[in-house]
């Protein structure tokens, strides 16, 4: 058994929403994210698909303490960082780091590609000033840009390249654990699979550990060890990538993959997918899937069902599989 | 960026004509203010034997009732005008940068209460607390500068606000939260050089605003006191010349007028300029 | 056989600022009667603004500096006004990417789709409801009759995309452009859209233009394909053509490139700058392409009809 790096009890995290009455100063709640759990192995890579608004990103979020919890615990190497305070936080801050979406707004307009890889390590108060001009020129390297680069703005390059500064500035503090968060989702077709190449050989070199959040399964499935599919806050399914495609077990999980549109004109994808019942909602009790799922009986409708083991290293959260 | 900005300001004036004569207006009024002294008369030399002389060689704008030459008056009022202008806008726009990254960033009570604090202003009547300060307060420039300066910033800390609560959900801020880094040095380093285009714009037309500010108090007898020249003051004394010498109130007018066009024009430019492409 | 539409040579320009640049240089294709075409390319390939440019629906800044358009035999580049509006949403249809923006959100559902079916159609208030609820049930909409009453805000992104399509076919066009219609849209539900406009397709025998990134979504929903870079349009063909025999280097490179289920392999790519593209006059991949030979910087390659119907825009076509 190989150790965890992150570990993830119970997460929950809301949102206050305005309530939908006038007047009324009582606020709504949004559960974002409704009691996840789920655990991610040290040097592996934890995938979390979802559609908008099934919590993968505020997940990932709440990991790096960027939102306030509800509930629930994260543990960082056997430690809890959950309700550790924020100066508490910076010696494990140090160890995280986050590659954004969008590479139009992940990096600052105003600073130089220089500022913009060094800041990190003034954070943490790394290196002489010498020193990490030094390791930034070492890291534009790695992530195969120039070192005359540096000096540029960030607008003077492609979404591709300023992907690759994001994971320069990332990597700049040797972090064990990076959160990409649809690192390629703003990308061209064409561009996905470089930077999907140099975060795999990143991790081989550096032993990183990934938390990777999309919507395109077919992208995590290239490069996630493990794959956790999520749906308006919960977690409906965990399993290694293989047998999540081989043998999908939750009915989301089925309409999902059914609605992936092979890029072949010979196979005829779009006769096969799963019909729609329903629409997204959010419900209080039951399955927050049994509004759109074709196999709902009334108990999912009362009574939401538990993630559990179905099958070794597969997990699913339905009332089938019991 | 820095290139890309003085290429994009030549193209900006290139495309503008009349901002390219509202910046040839604005330097040429401070150089003249600045080098007034250059133009050897006393603004306040009174001579009674040349009351309300018409423009003439000897005196270019004429004289006004004490026989004070005009030139003289408008050089030295454009300084008195000018300096209000800057000056409150510095004023003005400092207190409004820290007041709206501060809110917009930090969000929550310190939010509500400065927003609070910044709609009671707003709601009041400038111009009357204006006039109720300058009672209290002994006349004089730096009075006047402080009082438009104190009371003008509102609008500009709503802009930084808002421009802030939108910054602060970009990926850039969310990663240097997750990274550690300080609230203070996000503002300072994130915030504030991308707020600054807008600032600029803002604060150029709150110049114009400050001058006409001036001018206003002046005209009502409240901003700077006689013997010193402002152009307000001047228009203000003008008034009961108006039919046997109406030049003293053309001048100090088309001056003011002009000013303010030109700060305006010159504001749309750099809102052109710095709008995010 | 004449063609529904065919397009022939368009360039169109945007004046900015800045000067000219040209967003279409080259672009050359047709549709045929009952047919789904596909335009694939990368942003910035050109594909949206060389089909709005049929009806003339691109920014103020753009003009159509050359070619020709002809629509059912009539040329209508030089169509304005009147006789252009007749074509726009009565022959011609669009279905935007944006539904949200698209949808003016102070107009109920109901009130924008009775007015577009009386614009075009003698019908009174009454019989023009009737036909709206009809035709929202048509396209999937649940209890239609309630969702008259709806404003734009109040439904889904899905559900605003099938108004959107139900208002497309209101008018019984001859052709729908469908601008990235599920692009904005989560995967399942851009599954069932594509499989309605599929259905819709079928029944009304119209002609669709679909405007996508996607390979998966033109391999899916259209019979032939033309496939877009850098303005020009650099292959066409049917799909089994470029799918299975594709002859252009940027065509087989998208085509490789393309996350496939149950595949390891993804291919890498070079990255594309924009100064680095071809200058005028030379193919827009030629700085990228492996195979690019001398002929390739000297000038920009004819058209050469490999198949029949299948045209590449490439000197050293068909290398693998």
């Amino acid at each position: 058994m190989s150790e965890k790096l992150i570990e993830v009890k119970d997460l929950q995290v809301h949102f206050k929403v305005k309530s939908d009455k006038p007047f009324s100063f009582r606020s709504n709640w949004l559960k974002a994210v409704d009691h996840v759990n789920f655990s991610i192995e040290k040097g592996k890579t934890f995938g979390l698909v979802g559609e908008s608004g099934s919590g993968k990103s505020t997940v990932g979020k709440a990991i790096l303490r960027y939102h306030p919890l509800k509930g629930g615990e994260i543990y960082f190497e056997g430690e809890e960082i959950g309700k550790k305070k924020e100066k508490e936080l910076l010696p494990i801050r140090k160890k995280m780091q986050s590659v954004f979406q969008d590479p139009y707004s992940s990096l600052d307009p105003s600073q130089t590609v220089m500022d913009i890889i060094c800041e990190p390590m003034e954070i943490h108060n790394l290196y002489t000033k010498a020193e990490r001009k030094e390791r930034a020129k070492e890291m534009v390297q790695i992530v195969g840009l120039e070192q005359k680069d540096l000096l540029k703005y960030p607008h003077e390059f492609s979404g591709g390249q300023r992907q690759r500064i994001s994971i320069a500035r990332a990597l700049s503090i040797q972090p064990s654990f990076v959160l990409c968060d649809e690192p390629i989702s703003a990308l061209d077709v064409s561009l996905q699979a470089q930077i999907v190449y140099m975060l795999e050989e990143l991790q081989e070199k550096y032993g990183l550990t990934y938390l990777f959040i999309s919507h395109q399964l077919q992208v995590v499935q290239k490069i996630c060890d493990e794959i956790g599919v999520m749906y308006l806050g919960n977690l409906l399914e965990i399993s290694s990538s293989e047998k999540l495609y081989a043998n999908p077990m939750h009915p989301y999980t089925k309409m999902l993959i059914s609605s992936i549109l092979v890029p072949d004109p010979g196979v005829k994808s779009l006769d096969g997918i799963v019909p729609d019942y329903g629409e997204q909602k959010r419900t209080e009790t039951g399955c927050k899937f049994a509004g759109r799922c074709p196999h709902a009986t009334k108990r999912c409708l009362e009574e939401e069902p538990k993630l559990r083991e179905v099958e070794p290293g597969h997990q699913v959260a339905c009332h089938l599989y019991e | 960026m820095r290139e890309n900005l003085v290429k994009n300001l030549k193209l900006g004036f290139k495309t503008n004509k009349l901002a390219v004569a509202g910046l040839i207006v604005i330097v040429v009024f401070s150089l003249a203010s600045i080098f007034a002294f250059l133009y050897p008369v006393d603004p306040n030399a009174i001579s009674v034997t040349e009351r309300l002389v018409a423009p003439c060689l000897k005196h270019p704008f004429g004289t006004d009732d004490m026989g004070r030459d005009y030139l003289a008056r408008c050089l030295y009022g454009g300084r008195a005008s000018l300096s209000v202008g800057f000056m409150a806008m510095i004023l003005s726009t400092a207190i409004g940068v820290l007041v709206g990254s501060v809110s917009g960033f930090m969000g929550g009570t310190v939010d509500a209460i400065l927003m609070r604090l910044v709609d009671a202003l707003m709601s009041l009547p400038t111009f009357l607390i204006m006039v109720v300060m300058n009672a209290y307060l002994k006349p004089g420039i730096q009075n006047v500068i402080l009082i438009i300066g104190f009371l003008t910033w509102m609008g500009i800390a709503r802009i930084v606000r808002g421009e802030t609560m939108s910054l602060k959900e970009r990926e850039y801020v969310i990663y240097s939260r997750v990274s550690g880094q300080s609230r203070g040095k996000i503002i300072l380093k994130h915030i504030l050089p991308n707020i600054m285009p807008t600032v600029i714009v803002s604060a150029t037309m709150n110049i114009a605003s400050a001058i006409l500010m001036e001018s206003a108090l002046s005209f009502f007898g409240l901003g700077i006191r006689p013997p010193q020249a402002s152009w307000g003051s001047m228009l203000s004394n003008a008034q009961r010349y108006i039919t046997n010498a109406p030049y003293l109130a053309i001048f100090p007018g088309l001056l003011i007028l002009l000013t303010v066009i030109s700060f305006n024009y010159l504001g749309e430019v750099l809102r052109k300029v710095f709008e995010p492409k | 056989m004449e063609h529904l539409l065919e397009v022939k040579d368009l360039a169109v320009s945007f004046y900015g600022d800045l000067g000219e640049t040209k967003a279409v240089k080259n672009a050359s294709f047709y549709v045929d009667q009952g047919e789904v075409f596909g335009i694939v390319g990368e942003s910035g390939s050109g594909k949206s603004v060389a089909t709005k440019s049929i009806l003339k629906l691109g920014p103020e800044n753009c003009k159509i500096i050359g070619g020709s358009i002809t629509f059912q035999g009539e040329s209508i580049i030089e169509k304005e006004g009147k006789e252009l509006r007749a074509i726009r949403g009565n022959e011609i249809s669009i279905v935007f990417q944006d539904s949200l923006s698209a949808l003016n959100p102070v107009y109920t559902i109901g009130s924008k789709m009775v007015e577009l079916l009386r614009r075009h159609n003698h019908m009174t208030k009454k019989e023009a409801y009737e036909k709206s609820v009809e035709l929202l049930t048509s396209v999937g909409i649940a209890d239609a009759r309630k969702h008259m009453k709806s404003y734009p805000h109040e439904l889904s992104g899905g559900m605003r995309q099938r108004v959107m399509i139900a208002m497309a076919i209101s008018s019984n066009p001859k052709l729908m452009i469908a601008d990235e219609p599920t692009t904005a849209l989560d995967v399942t539900i851009q599954a069932q859209i594509l499989h309605l406009l599929r259905d819709i397709q079928k029944k009304t025998k119209m002609s669709v233009i679909m405007i996508t990134h996607d390979l998966g979504v033109v391999a899916q929903m259209c019979s032939r394909i033309a496939v877009m870079c850098g303005g020009y349009v650099v292959e066409q063909g049917s799909a089994e053509d470029i799918f299975y025999r594709p002859q252009h280097p940027y065509t087989q490179a998208l085509i490789a490139s393309m996350p496939k289920v149950g595949s390891d392999k993804l291919v890498q790519f070079l990255e594309r700058n924009v100064s680095e593209d071809g200058g005028d006059g030379l193919c827009p991949f030629y700085r990228r392409c492996r195979h690019a030979s001398e002929a390739c910087a000297k000038s920009l390659p004819a058209f050469y009809e490999s198949e029949k119907g299948h045209f590449v825009l490439c000197h050293v076509r068909g290398i693998e």
